[in-house]
């Protein structure tokens, strides 16, 4: 898979987890369970796929700097 | 605790001068001074940014609104701070791109140079300006009245507000932005320590981490989801409150220099990784003081809840750490903010290398007045506050990443109807326009009006 289409992916994936997180399956009124770790679905769920996009920032990082190599060359 | 505080308080003023006197000798002309030599690495970056990104915004504002809006709270700040540290990746690079070797005269400039037009550099400036304000009003307020908890009947909220915005001026006025960017490193990691110091007691106090939820639960379950007990974190405010925060590094100048001082492309993208992870170090402590606030201090005021939890029931050295790590927090934001402010005017009057910096300084001044004034006539709801600066910056964004994406300029559309926008915002808090336009809040309306706009503005001029 060549770079532009993997850095494609990895926005599409960001664009994704904003979607999951404002939809009506997580921003469910008062939806309380299930439980993980003692915290109530609100906070872990959020936790999880903030974590998720920092994680793809990282991968993104690395994958737009090889994108764009030849112009960060002058950097 | 007023020994505590006198030790810690000499030791971090001495670190203070030792900075500033380390950074003046290396100060040859303006733009040492404005951009602090521009060759900043990862770690200082991290802290720099994420010093000026969170204040006391966020140690005080933030669990004062997870104790009132519930778990929710979480969605509101480190999920969009997330999304926004992803979107440094791309906006670092094409800035980067665009300011090119030139020295950065702040973004004003840079917008009358990608549109050729000098009005968007004073429409920024005046957004900037005024949305700026009183989120360094925040920062004067929240300490101040902080103060006021820690020592009642001593001075009042104007005296320490005063004291205040005095200290922020002599110190930015000694050590240039090199000495605010060391003065951020300090206070981060102070701020990190001292909130999970905190957060560590709360949980001690009430058990542990799931007798927090448990106890929460049994005060009220809405506090355990959204929209919370008062309805507030809708979807709507949330995906709002997302894109408003997810331009804070494209709209308001203190951390789009930031991305530009940056030594190179791979420290950004370091960076940007490592604000994430600070961000959920720093905000997941907030929510469990918030919810331990929930269980014991539901009815009380945010001045009694703040010095209770954060003084009162602290041993004293901590409650004096926190103190001036309050100080240290409310310090680095403002000053970068006025410092900012600062590299805007010299941008705009189009300022030499060697030129007298009186004009910059009489800006900085004014603006540190306006914000000491809104200080004394704002509320103490933090965060709303914040929201209100972080909105009204937004409504740049959508022709600031226009300017900076197009290879060529885009026209006048983009600026009129961003300003017109920006006209709309503000008659809305006025309650001079309605809140909400086609069921939508006014301000998610607008955000999503000018970032269509933009996009087919930028189709148009492409073919």
């Amino acid at each position: 898979m060549n770079l532009k289409n993997l850095w494609r992916i990895i926005v599409i994936a960001v664009f994704l987890c904003s979607a999951i997180q404002f939809s009506p399956l997580v921003m469910d009124e008062n939806k309380i369970a299930p439980y993980f770790l003692g915290m109530p679905f609100t906070l872990w769920f959020g936790i999880l796929i903030s974590l998720l996009i920092i994680i793809l920032t990282a991968i993104g990082g690395y994958v737009f700097s090889r994108l764009k190599s030849e112009e960060l060359k002058e950097d | 605790m007023l020994n505590y505080l006198l030790i810690i308080g000499t030791v971090y003023i001495l670190v203070l001068m030792f900075f500033s006197w380390r950074t003046k000798k290396n100060i040859k002309n303006s733009t040492d001074f404005m951009l602090g030599g521009s060759k900043i690495g990862v770690a200082i970056g991290l802290m720099t940014f994420a010093a000026t990104l969170f204040s006391t915004f966020t140690l005080l504002g933030m669990p004062d609104f997870s104790r009132i809006h519930g778990v929710g709270a979480w969605i509101f700040l480190a999920f969009s701070d997330a999304v926004m540290v992803f979107l440094i990746l791309w906006f670092g690079f094409y800035l980067r791109k665009r300011v090119g070797n030139s020295p950065y005269q702040g973004m004003s400039a840079l917008l009358q140079s990608c549109y050729q037009n000098r009005l968007v550099g004073y429409l920024y400036f005046t957004a900037v300006f005024l949305f700026l304000t009183p989120y360094i009003a925040i920062q004067i307020r929240g300490v101040a009245i902080f103060l006021v908890s820690a020592f009642p009947n001593f001075i009042p909220v104007w005296g320490w507000s005063i004291g205040i915005v005095l200290i922020m001026l002599i110190y930015s006025e000694l050590g240039g932005l090199k000495a605010i960017i060391y003065a951020d490193s300090l206070q981060g990691t102070l701020l990190l320590i001292v909130v999970w110091i905190v957060a560590f007691n709360c949980l001690n106090e009430v058990g542990g981490w799931s007798a927090l939820f448990e106890e929460v639960a049994s005060v009220d379950k809405k506090l355990l989801s959204t929209p919370g007990p008062t309805g507030l974190l809708s979807p709507q405010f949330l995906i709002a409150s997302a894109l408003a925060i997810l331009m804070i590094p494209v709209t308001q100048p203190q951390l789009s220099t930031r991305l530009v001082i940056m030594k190179n492309y791979n420290a950004l993208k370091k960076m940007a990784t490592s604000v994430g992870f600070f961000a959920i170090l720093v905000i997941l402590p907030t929510i469990i003081i918030g919810m331990y606030g929930a269980i014991f201090y539901a009815d009380a005021s945010t001045a009694e809840f703040l010095g209770s939890v954060l003084l009162n029931e602290q041993h004293e050295m901590i409650a004096a750490l926190i103190i001036i790590g309050l100080f240290a927090a409310a310090m680095s934001t403002s000053d970068s903010q006025l410092f900012a402010m600062g590299n805007e005017i010299k941008g705009l009057l189009r300022l030499k290398e060697n030129d007298n910096l009186r004009p910059i300084r009489l800006v900085i001044l004014l603006f540190a007045v306006s914000a000491l004034i809104f200080s004394l006539l704002s509320s103490d709801e933090l965060v709303l506050l914040a929201r209100l600066s972080f909105s009204g910056t937004a409504l740049m964004g959508p022709m600031i990443l226009l300017g900076i994406f197009s290879q060529k300029p885009q026209g006048f559309t983009m600026i009129f109807l961003s300003s017109i926008g920006l006209l709309i915002f503000i008659l809305s808090n006025l309650n001079l326009f309605p809140k909400e336009i086609f069921s939508l809040r006014t301000d998610l309306f607008l955000m999503l009006f000018l970032g269509f706009c933009a996009l087919v503005n930028y189709y148009l001029y492409k073919e």
